[in-house]
């Protein structure tokens, strides 16, 4: 995974050299979007992608035969953490972070010839179709079924949740070809054209006020054999390989690191004109609270990172980091949500204008805050952690 | 038998009111659009004010019902209980008792409420003007106020006739009464979080009001601040209502879903969190019957008790809802959801008649220590 030549790296001069990219590179309207917690759609996603691409910087989690950087754990960490540092859009993550490991791990070569490419130059955007109406927290109970017909299989079902399925071209999904004695068994892997007959993707709305997930509907869509990942019924396995792959994305704490800078800087812009009242001052101290936290689990993610490149055992910190990090992102929501909610909470969507971050200023930290309450939904519960962290630390 | 909650004010009124909000929600759930929102928002107005609702607190020798506040109680919590999106509480608890300020001058427009003819909304400077952005400032010039700035997030009835302002100018309460087209001001209309129609007046730079002024002096000054108080105190009923509701829905939800082969509410630690949520509904709801017991008595008006109430439910409905959102998982997200609009209902509280900041400057401008008597 890590190079052994890491000893001979300046990782500071690679700091550097990230942020000046990243200033004079990433165009001031997708970085005042992010400043300004726009909703990023497709297309601001895939055009930062492009111009990544076109510095070589496509993949920094790919090795390099397939186009990635090659870079060591460190100094994905430092980008990572820079690019984030500086208001620069996140990558296309379900491509390059979710599917593009399994893909070069378990894909066949005409897979990865024909999916990779375009992932790295942002030409084709992806969705995850792993949840369903009966199956969340408990995914393996999945029912979405595919039937082999020759070289097809036929698909039915429902997936739910589906995160920019009304963007994307193409979904990997996990379906049920068969039911073992375990239910973990008998689940595949296939990637699904957004575009192919049979398929409906219906929004959700969400209390955010934003479009981000949907129902995905699947009658009898047919899929090619060659698009199924790995052997069929084995795809449980890949989801764990990648979870060990990806075991520390949550180590990830660069977004928390801007939240804090950005609420900090919004709460005294807000309180220009009342810097002595008793409510700037609470916030104040609640930002300060945050930030002592922050620094916390800033460092269990520098630790963690070490533990991986020193081959040490990691223990269940990525669900400790999960826990922190989704609760500190909800407790700087909730100090926007006060600094801003007496002046736009009864102006939540504008009669007359209904586009897409549209309204008042400082709304987008109502739809921020709202749209926050799901960080310790998805990506595993905090109530599924804590049962991850209680097995583990009761033994049993 | 898993939990339903109790009304507070039980009886017709709140059963009506229930059942109607109930109808709407279900209606107005569906309806993504604000225009559509807005239409549908106009007919369920149209159809209270045929049940006389406006008209419940105006008192009898102007045309209405001559209730008190016990009543218009009722009729919040029952449509609380479906998170109704309609301004109950503002336009016929509040509105009136800042009319009543107005004495003989604010006959013929109670009057027009009771009968169905006026449709109010009733901004109140403290509470609806923020101090950032532009907030309002008032001046004589002359006899004749003059407006700078403006006020926002006033709750606002559909296809309102009139906006009723109380503010102070110079020192002296002053009641205006604006036509909801008066060119002199420039109107705004938004939905609040949880769906509430509102209005946000600017006056820009500076604007004389000539003919708005409906009254003024001491009588108005004391009926804006009872029209804060009651519009904080029908907040805090609508919150216990809300809970209420959300409480049920969430035990419901939990005895449904199936997740790792049993329902979700066979999980120890799903069950503890709703328990405490169950402690939570179980203070504020006996708060918030023993303030009515005490409205209910004239000699006994509890303006500490109220301020105290309304310091500490903002933030407990902020848990509350944040709470049920994550015990609903992705459900919890989406409008689709009763436990969701409700839980959006609850995110306002903190905002309306003061949050936690405003009251707690008024008790500590009483005088007020943590020791003395509520
Ligand atoms: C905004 C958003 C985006 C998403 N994007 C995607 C996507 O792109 N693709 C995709 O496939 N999915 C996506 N998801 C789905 C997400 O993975 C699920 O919401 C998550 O797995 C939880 O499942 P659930 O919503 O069914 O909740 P449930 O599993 O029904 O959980 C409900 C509540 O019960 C708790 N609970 C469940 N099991 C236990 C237990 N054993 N012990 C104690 N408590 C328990 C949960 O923590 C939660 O509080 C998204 C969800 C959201 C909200």
């Amino acid at each position: 995974m890590d190079t052994s030549d890491s000893l001979a790296i300046d990782y500071e001069a690679f700091r550097n050299e990230v942020r000046d990219f990243a200033m004079t590179h990433c165009p001031a309207e997708l970085r005042q979007a992010v400043v300004g917690l726009k909703k990023l759609g497709r297309h601001e996603m895939l055009s930062w992608q492009t111009i990544l691409y076109a510095n070589g910087w496509g993949a920094p989690n790919w090795p390099k035969e397939y186009g990635g950087t090659g870079w060591d754990l460190r100094r994905r960490h430092i980008f990572d953490e820079t690019m984030a540092e500086c208001d620069c859009p996140t990558q296309p993550y379900q491509a390059l972070r979710h599917i593009a490991p399994v893909l070069i791990e378990f894909g066949t070569h005409d897979q990865k010839a024909l999916y990779l490419p375009p992932m790295l130059r942002g030409e084709v955007h992806w969705c995850q179709g792993y949840s369903e109406p009966g199956a969340g927290s408990d995914l393996a109970s999945l029912k979405t079924s595919a039937v082999r017909e020759g070289d097809e299989y036929v698909v039915n079902g429902q997936k739910i949740w589906t995160t920019g399925a009304h963007e994307a071209d193409m979904m990997y999904a996990l379906v049920r070809t068969s039911r073992g004695t375990r239910k973990q068994d008998g689940i595949t892997m296939l990637l699904i054209p957004m575009n192919s007959a049979g398929l409906t993707v219906r929004p959700i709305r969400t209390i955010d006020g934003l479009h981000n997930v949907n129902e995905v509907f699947f009658d009898n869509v047919r899929v090619p054999v060659a698009n199924r990942i790995g052997e069929e019924g084995k795809a449980w396995a890949y989801g764990k390989f990648l979870l060990s792959h990806e075991r520390l994305g949550g180590a990830n704490v660069a977004p928390l690191i801007r939240l804090l800078a950005r609420t900090r800087r919004m709460v005294a812009e807000e309180y220009r004109d009342e810097p002595g009242s008793s409510h700037y001052a609470d916030l104040v101290r609640r930002i300060l609270h945050a930030e002592a936290e922050i620094q916390g689990v800033r460092a269990l993610g520098r630790h963690a990172i070490e533990d991986i490149v020193h081959k040490r055992p990691l223990g269940t910190v990525s669900s400790v980091i999960k826990l922190l990090s989704s609760n500190l992102m909800q407790t700087l929501d909730e100090i926007g949500l006060d600094a801003v909610g007496r002046r736009v909470a009864g102006r939540f969507r504008a009669v007359g204008d209904e586009r897409t971050n549209a309204g008042e200023q400082g709304v987008e930290w109502l739809h921020n805050f709202l749209h926050g309450r799901a960080r310790t939904i998805y990506g595993g519960s905090s109530e599924v952690q804590k049962n991850l962290l209680a097995k583990s630390l009761f033994g049993a | 038998m898993s939990f339903a909650a109790a009304p507070m004010v039980p009886g017709d009124l709140f059963d009506s009111a229930a059942r109607f909000a109930a109808a709407y929600d279900t209606r107005l759930a569906r309806l993504a659009s604000l225009e559509e929102r807005a239409e549908l928002l106009e007919e369920a107005w149209r159809e209270l004010t045929a049940l006389g609702w406006p008209s419940v607190a105006i008192p009898e020798a102007a045309g209405g019902a001559g209730g008190g506040l016990g009543d218009v109680a009722a009729l919040v919590e029952g449509a609380a209980c479906s998170a109704a999106a309609l301004p109950l509480a503002s336009v016929i608890g509040v509105g009136p008792i800042l009319l009543a300020g107005a004495g003989d001058a604010g006959r013929p427009l109670l009057a027009g409420i009771a009968a169905g003819t006026h449709r109010v909304a009733a901004g109140i400077a403290p509470i609806h003007t923020s101090s950032a952005g532009s907030p309002m400032t008032a001046q004589w010039v002359g006899d004749v106020p003059r407006l700078s700035g403006g006020m926002i997030g006033i709750e606002c009835p559909p296809d309102a006739t009139h906006v009723l302002v109380g503010c102070t100018v110079e020192g002296e309460a002053v009641m205006l009464l604006l036509s909801s087209n008066d060119e002199r001001a420039a109107f705004r209309h938004h939905e609040r979080i949880d769906c509430r129609p509102t209005l946000d007046i600017q006056f820009g730079e500076a604007r004389l009001l000539k003919g708005t002024i409906l009254a003024r002096g001491r009588d108005v000054g004391g009926a804006i601040e009872r029209a804060t108080q009651v519009g904080a105190f029908l907040t805090c009923v609508e919150a216990v209502a809300a809970m209420g509701a959300l409480l049920g829905q969430t035990i419901r939800y939990l005895n449904e879903r199936v997740q790792f082969d049993a329902p979700l509410s066979t999980f120890q630690v799903l069950r503890h969190k709703v328990a405490d949520l169950y402690v939570v509904y179980g203070n504020l709801r006996a708060m918030v019957m023993d303030l009515l017991d005490r409205i209910a008595s004239p000699s006994a008006w509890p303006e500490r008790g109220l301020d105290l109430a309304k310091l500490h439910i903002g933030a407990a409905s902020r848990r509350f809802a944040a709470a049920t959102i994550q015990l609903h998982g992705g459900m919890g997200m989406t409008e689709e959801l009763l436990a969701s609009r409700l839980a959006k209902r609850l995110l306002m509280v903190e905002f309306e008649y003061g949050g936690a900041a405003f009251h707690e400057a008024r008790l500590m401008a009483r005088g007020d220590r943590p020791d003395a008597a509520a």
